[in-house]
C-alpha cells in the first residue's frame, strides 16, 4: 500500500515536471498549426514556468 | 513566472488544508489544463491552459518538501525520498524527449493528450490510495519577507534569476533552432534532447561537490559556459553535427546550474545553516539531493529538473569514509528544523522582532531542564545570557522555556583529526565552525515540562521576556544587586531578605579578591536607597562590624573616583550614586589614654569611642563573653564563669563614671576587677561562695589563668575610668548604618564586642517587637560561628539565624570558606553569594547550589563579579556590582560628610566634657 502511495506521488511528480517543459520539443509544430510565430509559441513554456 | 509566484502564494492561501486534498485538486487542474491544451482551437486558449499548469506546478512545489516524510513511517523515509524524487530525475531526462518524440510521431496535440491522460490516471490513483498528508504549520508571510532582508541571499536570487532566465530564453526555442539553424531532422530532435538530459546529469555530478565549497565560482563557470555555447551557436551550430555537439555541451553546463545556485542561495540564507549535516561532503550531498526546500524552490525552481537524489553523492568521501547517498536526505529529514525559514517547520519565535540567535539543536538531547542551542552565523551567546524558546503544545498552547547559558562550545564540524585544523584554516578542507550553547532552564511557562523541540528558534531574552525568565515579574519588591552580563539589572526578591519569606545572606570568597565586604555594603546601599523598603526604611538599620582596617569609616564621604560612567551604572540599577546618607561610626578608645579618644588614624571626626563600663559588665553579666573561644567551652570552668558573673551582678553597685563598689572596694579598671575576682577565688573562705561549693582548685586555677589572659585585650574596652558619655554605647539608633571598627582590637576583644553587641541588639529587638529591620553584617563568620564546638557568640548567631528572621534581624555573613561555618547558619541563609573561590573550596558540598560550570568559573571570578543564588531562581546569576560610590579610604574621600551623621560623636570626644563648666543639656541624646 505504501509503495502504491509513493508511486502515485512519484508519477505525479513526473507528470508535473514533464508538463512544465513539454512544449519545448513541440514549439515548431504548435507555431505552425496555430499560426503564430515561434517566439509567441515560446510563451507556452515561459508563462507557466 | 506563474509557478514562482504560485509556490509562494499557494501555501499562504491553503493554510492547514489537508495536503492530500490539495494534491488531488492540483492533479485534477493539471489533467484538465492539459486536455484543454490538447484541444486548443486557438493560441489564446493554449496560453490560458498553460497558465493553469503554472499554478499547479507552483502549488505542488510548495508542498513537495515534506511529502515523503509524511507518507511513510520514520525508518522508511530515505527509500521513500529516493522513490519520490526519482520522479523528478526521470522527468528531467525522459519527459521532454518522450513528449517530443510523441509529438513528432502523432502531432503535438497527442503529446498534450497523453499528459492529460497521465495526470488523470495519477488523480485516480491518488483518490484510491489516499496518501495521507496531514497539514503542517502554515507558512507565515513574515517569514518569507524576513528572508529578503539578507543581502547575500538577494544576490544569490538575482544571480539565479539572470542565469535561469538567460538559459530558458534560449532553451525554449531549442527545437526551432535545431530544425532551422542546424538542419537536424525533426525525428532526431527528441533523441538529441534525451542526450541533453543525460549530459545534464553528468553536469550535476561534476558541479555538486565543487558548489558545496565555492558556489559563486562554479556559478560563474556555468554562466560563461552557457553564454559561450549560445554565442557560438550561429557559427558552429550551422551544421547538424555542430548543433548536436553544442546542445550536449549546453546540457553539461546547465546540468550543474540548479545544484550550484541552490547551494549558493541556501548557504546565504543564514537561518538554513542549522540544518547542515556534519561534514562538508555530506553537506554537499544534502544540498544536492535536497531539491524540495519548498520556498527556496520558489527562487531556484527551474533547476528542479536536474535535481536527483541518489545520483550525486556517490563520490562523496571524507576522511576515507564514503558517504552513503541516502545519508543526505536522512540527515535532513531527521532534523525537523530542516530546510530554511520558508519550510513548513513551525515558526516559533514568540516575538518576531526578538533577535534570533540560533535554533535548538537535535544532535544533543533536549530536555525540559537543559537544552542546547546552535548559534546562527554572526550570532553569539555568552555564559549567563538569557535565552527563550517557545514550543506549541496541543491543548495547552505555546509553552515558553527560558534559561540561562551555562556553557558554550565552538568546534569544527567535519574535522576528524587534530591536524585538520591547519587544512581548514588554509581553506583546503571544508568545515564549518559551529557554536553550541548549553542552556539550563530557569522557567517553563505555563508549567508543562516538555523539552524544547529541536529546530525551534531560540532568541536572546530582553525586556519583559528576560524579566519573566528570571522571575523578576513575580517580585513585588525587588532589590537591584548588580548588572547581569547583558548590562541589565539583576534583582533579589526583598521578601527573601527582609524575613517575609526568608532572610540572611551568606557571602563566600577568598579575602582580597572576592570583594565580599564591598558587595555586602552595596547590597545594603541598594536596600536603603532603591526605595524598595518604602516607609519601612525609617526603621531599617544596618550594623556593620569592620575587621579590615579603616576602609568602612568613609561610607558617608563621596568618592572622588565617581565619574559619569559610574553614575550611569547606578542609574541603570535605579540607584542614586552617592555616599550613605546616614552613618555612625564607633571605634575602641585609644589605649593608655584617659581622654576617650577613638583609636582611628584616618578619620578625624564623626567617630565615637565605645566601651563598656564596669557597672555594665557586672550588671549585664558580660563575663561569659570574655570566654568566647571554642576552647573555653571544652573546659570545666564554664560553671565558674556563670557563678562569678551572677555574683558580680548581685553585689556590684555602680559609682560615678562607670566604676563599681563591691566588697567595700571601688573598682575603676578591668585590671581592678580581675584582681578582685582572683582575690575572692583564691581566698579559702570565699571560694565556695564565689565559685560554687564543689569546684576544685584545678578548675579555678584554669579559670583564673584564662581570665588573666583577657587583661590585655579587654582593658581598653571594659573600664570605669573614663567619663561616661551617651555616645560610647554601641547603638544603631543614631544612624541608618552603624559601623563598628574592630580592626585595632585583638581577636579576643573582637569576639567580646561582637557577642555583646549582637546579644544586646537581639534583646532590644525582642523587647521592641516586630516592625523594624536590622541588617547585621559580620565578616569572618567562621571565626564567630565555627562548625565545631560552641560558644556564647555562636549561640547568639545561631539564635539570629534561626529566629532572627521573625525578629527582624537579618544576618549578612561573610566568610572565606562556607565549609568552616556552622551548617545551620549557612542553611538558614536564603540568599547565597559567591565571589572568587579557592579551587579546593569550590568543590565542597556547601557550594552544591552552583552548577559545575559556575563552580569552575568562581575560581576565576574577577573582583566585582559575584554569583547570586536566591530561592526563586534555580540557577545562580552572575552579577557585576558597580564600584562603590562612597569613599573606601581616606584618599578617595571627596570631602566632609553630610550633616546628618550621628551628633553624639563629637561630644564623646569633647575633652572638656568632664569639666563642671560643661553645660548639662549638652549631653542629652536626641534618642
Amino acid at each position: 500500500m505504501d509503495v502504491a502511495r509513493l508511486l502515485t506521488v512519484s508519477v505525479g511528480i513526473f507528470a508535473m515536471i514533464t508538463a512544465e517543459r513539454l512544449p519545448v520539443g513541440l514549439l515548431p509544430a504548435i507555431a505552425a498549426e496555430l499560426g503564430v510565430s515561434t517566439g509567441t509559441a515560446g510563451q507556452t513554456v515561459t508563462a507557466p514556468g | 513566472m506563474i509557478a514562482a509566484f504560485a509556490s509562494i502564494l499557494v501555501p499562504l492561501l491553503v493554510g492547514r488544508l489537508d495536503r492530500c486534498v490539495l494534491l488531488a485538486v492540483l492533479l485534477a487542474v493539471m489533467a484538465a489544463a492539459s486536455l484543454v491544451s490538447a484541444l486548443a482551437p486557438a493560441y489564446g486558449v493554449l496560453i490560458g491552459s498553460r497558465v493553469l499548469v503554472g499554478i499547479t506546478i507552483g502549488g505542488f512545489w510548495a508542498i513537495a518538501g515534506s511529502l515523503a516524510m509524511r507518507l511513510v513511517p520514520g525508518p522508511s523515509v530515505p527509500r521513500a525520498m529516493v522513490l519520490v524524487f526519482g520522479g523528478v530525475s526521470v522527468a528531467a531526462v525522459l519527459g521532454v524527449p518522450a513528449g517530443t518524440i510523441l509529438g513528432d510521431w502523432l502531432g503535438w496535440r497527442a503529446a498534450f493528450g497523453a499528459l492529460a491522460a497521465l495526470s488523470a490516471a495519477v488523480l485516480v490513483a491518488a483518490l484510491v490510495f489516499r496518501p495521507r498528508l496531514p497539514a503542517a504549520e502554515p507558512v507565515r508571510p513574515r517569514a518569507v519577507v524576513a528572508q529578503l532582508r539578507n543581502p547575500a541571499l538577494v544576490a544569490g536570487i538575482v544571480a539565479t534569476a539572470l542565469l535561469v532566465t538567460g538559459h530558458y530564453g534560449a532553451y525554449t526555442f531549442v527545437s526551432s533552432a535545431l530544425l532551422d539553424i542546424s538542419g537536424v531532422a525533426g525525428a532526431l530532435i527528441g533523441v538529441l534532447l534525451l542526450g541533453y538530459g543525460v549530459l545534464g546529469l553528468v553536469g550535476n555530478l561534476l558541479a555538486g561537490p565543487r558548489a558545496a565549497r565555492v558556489p559563486g565560482r562554479v556559478a560563474a563557470v556555468i554562466g560563461v559556459g552557457i553564454g559561450a555555447t549560445l554565442a557560438l551557436f550561429p557559427l558552429v551550430g550551422a551544421t547538424p553535427w555542430g548543433g548536436a555537439a553544442l546542445l550536449l555541451v549546453w546540457g553539461l553546463a546547465y546540468g550543474g546550474a540548479p545544484v550550484t545556485l541552490q547551494t549558493w542561495v541556501m548557504a546565504a540564507a543564514a537561518s538554513c545553516s542549522t540544518s547542515r549535516s556534519r561534514s562538508a561532503p555530506r553537506r554537499a550531498a544534502w544540498w544536492w539531493t535536497h531539491r524540495a526546500c519548498p520556498a527556496c524552490r520558489a527562487v531556484v525552481r527551474r533547476g528542479a529538473g536536474a535535481a536527483r537524489p541518489g545520483d550525486g553523492a556517490a563520490g562523496a568521501r571524507h576522511a576515507g569514509r564514503p558517504v552513503a547517498v541516502v545519508t543526505g536526505p536522512v540527515a535532513m529529514v531527521d532534523e525537523p528544523g530542516k530546510a530554511c525559514e520558508h519550510a513548513e517547520a513551525p515558526v516559533t519565535a514568540p516575538d518576531a522582532s526578538a533577535p534570533a540567535v540560533g535554533r535548538v539543536v537535535g544532535t544533543e538531547d533536549s530536555t525540559p531542564l537543559q537544552f542546547s542551542v546552535a548559534l546562527a552565523p554572526e550570532q553569539y551567546l555568552q555564559l549567563d545570557d538569557v535565552v527563550v524558546t517557545v514550543r506549541p503544545v496541543p491543548g495547552i498552547g505555546p509553552v515558553l522555556t527560558a534559561g540561562v547559558v551555562t556553557e558554550v562550545r565552538a568546534r569544527h564540524e567535519g574535522a576528524t583529526f587534530g591536524s585538520d585544523v591547519f587544512l581548514i584554516a588554509d581553506g583546503v578542507l571544508p568545515a564549518q565552525v559551529q557554536e553550541i550553547a548549553e542552556v539550563t532552564t530557569t522557567r517553563v511557562e505555563p508549567e508543562c515540562y516538555v523539552p524544547p523541540t529541536p529546530g525551534s528558534i531560540a532568541t536572546r531574552a530582553t525586556g519583559e521576556e528576560r524579566a519573566r525568565a528570571l522571575y523578576f515579574d513575580q517580585m513585588d519588591l525587588k532589590v537591584p544587586v548588580g548588572l547581569g552580563r547583558d548590562g541589565d539589572p539583576i534583582y533579589l526578591n526583598l521578601e527573601f531578605l527582609d524575613g517575609t519569606r526568608g532572610g540572611h545572606v551568606s557571602i563566600s570568597g577568598i579575602s582580597g579578591v572576592a570583594t565580599k565586604t564591598s558587595f555586602a555594603l552595596f547590597l545594603l546601599y541598594s536596600i536603603f536607597r532603591s526605595g524598595v523598603l518604602g516607609r519601612r526604611s525609617v526603621n531599617a538599620k544596618a550594623l556593620v562590624f569592620s575587621v579590615k582596617g579603616e576602609d568602612l569609616l568613609f561610607l558617608d564621604h563621596a568618592n572622588t573616583k565617581l565619574d559619569e560612567d559610574l553614575v550611569s551604572a547606578y542609574a541603570t540599577l535605579g540607584l542614586p550614586a552617592g555616599p550613605f546618607p546616614s552613618a555612625g561610626f564607633f571605634a575602641p578608645p585609644t589605649p593608655d589614654d584617659l581622654s576617650g579618644r577613638p583609636y582611628v588614624s584616618g578619620r578625624t571626626s564623626g567617630v565615637s569611642a565605645f566601651w563598656w563600663t564596669l557597672a555594665e559588665f557586672c550588671a549585664e553579666e558580660l563575663l561569659p563573653y570574655v570566654f568566647a573561644d571554642a576552647e573555653d567551652e571544652r573546659n570545666q570552668y564554664t560553671m565558674v564563669i556563670h557563678q562569678v558573673a551572677g555574683r558580680l551582678r548581685r553585689e556590684a553597685t555602680p559609682v560615678g563614671d562607670g566604676g563599681v563598689l563591691i566588697g567595700g572596694q571601688v573598682l575603676r579598671t578591668y585590671d581592678d576587677l580581675v584582681e578582685f575576682i582572683s582575690d575572692r577565688l583564691t581566698d579559702e573562705d570565699e571560694r565556695r561562695d564565689w565559685a560554687g561549693p564543689v569546684t576544685g582548685t584545678g578548675t579555678i586555677n584554669a579559670f583564673l589563668r584564662r581570665l588573666r589572659s583577657s587583661l590585655k585585650p579587654l582593658r581598653t574596652i571594659v573600664r570605669g575610668d573614663l567619663p561616661d558619655t551617651p555616645g560610647r554605647r554601641v547603638s544603631t539608633d543614631g544612624a541608618q548604618v552603624t559601623v563598628v571598627d574592630l580592626h585595632n582590637l585583638p581577636e579576643r576583644a573582637q569576639r567580646f564586642v561582637v557577642g555583646v553587641v549582637l546579644a544586646s541588639e537581639t534583646r532590644k529587638k525582642e523587647a521592641a517587637g516586630p516592625g523594624g529591620l536590622l541588617f547585621t553584617m559580620l565578616d569572618e563568620l567562621n571565626k564567630y560561628a565555627p562548625r565545631e564546638g560552641s560558644s556564647p557568640i555562636k549561640e547568639v548567631l545561631l539564635d539570629i539565624a534561626e529566629r532572627g528572621r521573625s525578629l527582624g534581624i537579618i544576618l549578612i555573613g561573610a566568610q572565606q570558606t562556607a565549609s568552616e561555618v556552622e551548617r545551620r547558619i549557612v542553611s538558614n541563609s536564603s540568599v547565597k553569594v559567591v565571589g572568587r573561590l579557592d579551587p579546593a573550596e569550590a568543590g565542597r558540598p556547601e557550594y552544591g547550589f552552583l552548577p559545575p560550570s559556575q563552580r569552575q568559573r568562581a575560581t576565576l571570578a574577577k573582583p566585582g563579579t559575584m554569583f547570586v543564588s536566591q530561592p526563586e531562581i534555580p540557577v545562580p546569576l552572575a552579577v557585576e556590582f558597580p564600584f562603590p560610590a562612597w569613599a573606601t579610604r581616606l584618599s578617595e574621600s571627596a570631602g566632609p560628610p553630610p550633616a546628618a551623621t550621628n551628633g553624639h560623636a563629637n561630644r564623646a570626644r569633647d575633652p572638656f566634657a568632664r569639666l563642671p563648666a560643661a553645660p548639662a543639656d549638652d549631653d542629652d541624646a536626641p534618642f
